[in-house]
């Protein structure tokens, strides 16, 4: 059963992203990017794993810039058991640089910064102060990833993001210091042609 | 911090390396096409009354209690004279005080940048700036709320100087990176760590009379993009 699952998204795919199609493709200005995906978060100080929704949106410059904004909305921490964070969304805008030629294989380096709004996790006080307290916390990210174009308006991204930050509150401080990873399918459309 | 110092630094050199080896591309940008005259291939535009808006993040280095804060924010930037530009942020800036406590800081300010070397044609564009900033400061001790002073605010001007690049990544964007000193002017919130029986713990002192010259390195990086010009000169 998973062997037909798994040949079944590599012919989706290959369909999708025909190759012989794609050696027209060619970045240009004018490109604009979105995507939805599920994202998984690795904390780097407390081991954590956690479970993001994430959008992005990003517009071409020219083949090699692009402006971009990427938001997380926190799902939950995969184990109950090493939960940090009550909450920890975030949202970042920056830019990308294409190392590519502008084919269809996009790869990309990007710094962003960005903020983070969060609540610690599991924790407990004899002190006269709210222990839910929530946070803003600025943080800053680099990230490399590569997209992939179909001819039209599809495209395939791996992104990798590594985010650099502490969440500070009056009972506490936490390192927001965490790897995160997001895969799968985009939409473009090119808004100048 | 160290991760993202040597990941900072391989996105440059990689961003770099790839970039000065290739021709600059002329965009095609849509809000550059409706705003502006469309500037030359291969030059990085410098034109009087181009307005850039951006967005950064800041370092806060060896303050007063010797720790490190990060910070994020925005900015614009309007260019008076192909020499002579200018740069309006707003930051907000968080600093973990040894565990103990918090430092907040908002700056809302302006600096004045002047471009020694007049070519336009090269990636990198360096700049001397100097201005001047309002600051919100907010310190608070962490869980001691018993004390007296367990939080304390103040509302105060600085000044700040410092050298800074471009780094052009094409013609209508730019990576920057700037150090710069800042002073603040008005009233001094002094903090001191205390240790009693195992507890450590921060006591705050608002020096409310007479001015002291608190102050802190910023290092700030910011991706900015031009937006178009808001007036025709030479």
């Amino acid at each position: 059963m998973e062997r037909k699952i798994v040949l079944f998204i590599v012919m989706l795919v290959h369909s999708l992203f025909n190759v012989s199609a794609q050696d027209d493709f060619q970045l240009s200005s004018g490109i604009l990017r979105a995507q939805g995906a599920f994202a998984m978060g690795r904390l780097t100080e407390s081991k954590a794993t956690q479970i993001y929704i994430k959008g992005d949106l990003s517009y071409y410059l020219d083949s090699k810039v692009s402006v971009r904004a990427d938001g997380f909305y926190f799902v939950d921490s995969q184990d109950k058991t090493n939960k940090p964070f009550d909450f920890s969304h975030s949202l970042f805008t920056g830019m990308s640089y294409h190392l590519g030629k502008g084919a269809a294989i996009d790869p990309y380096v990007g710094l962003q910064p960005g903020i983070n709004f969060a609540r610690l996790g599991n924790l407990e006080t004899t002190l006269p102060i709210s222990p839910n307290s929530t946070s803003w916390s600025p943080v800053i990210s680099g990230h490399v990833g590569f997209n992939y174009y179909a001819p039209k308006i599809f495209h395939l991204f791996v992104h990798l993001q590594y985010i650099q930050g502490r969440f500070v509150n009056q009972l506490n401080s936490q390192s927001l210091s965490e790897f995160r990873i997001s895969f799968g399918l985009g939409w473009n459309i090119d808004v100048v042609k | 911090m160290k991760n993202l110092l040597l990941l900072t630094l391989g996105i440059i050199i990689t961003v770099s390396h790839n970039s000065l080896s290739q021709d600059v591309h002329e965009s095609n940008f849509m809000i550059m096409r409706c705003a502006t005259k469309p500037a030359t291939v291969k030059t990085f535009s410098q034109d009087p009354g181009m307005f850039e808006l951006g967005v950064r993040s800041t370092a806060s280095l060896f303050g007063d209690a010797g720790n490190h804060g990060l910070g994020a924010g925005g900015q614009f930037r309007i260019r008076f004279h192909r020499q002579i530009g200018s740069e309006w942020f707003a930051d907000y800036i968080v600093t973990d005080i040894d565990g103990v406590g918090k430092r907040e800081d908002v700056h809302i300010g302006w600096s004045v940048m002047f471009y020694p070397f007049k070519s336009d044609s090269r990636r990198f564009s360096p700049y001397l700036l100097a201005g001047h900033c309002f600051d919100y400061t907010k310190v608070t001790s962490y869980g001691v709320s018993a004390l007296p002073n367990f939080k304390s605010e103040r509302w105060s001007s600085a000044i700040q100087m410092g050298v800074g690049t471009h780094f052009n990544l094409n013609q209508w964007s730019d990576i920057s990176l700037s150090v710069q000193y800042m002073t603040h002017l008005g009233n001094d919130i002094h903090t001191e760590i205390v240790e009693e029986n195992g507890l450590r713990y921060l006591t705050i002192s608002d020096h409310s009379h007479g001015a002291s010259l608190e102050g802190h390195l910023l290092a700030t990086m910011s991706f900015n993009v031009k937006i178009g010009r808001l007036w025709k000169g030479k």
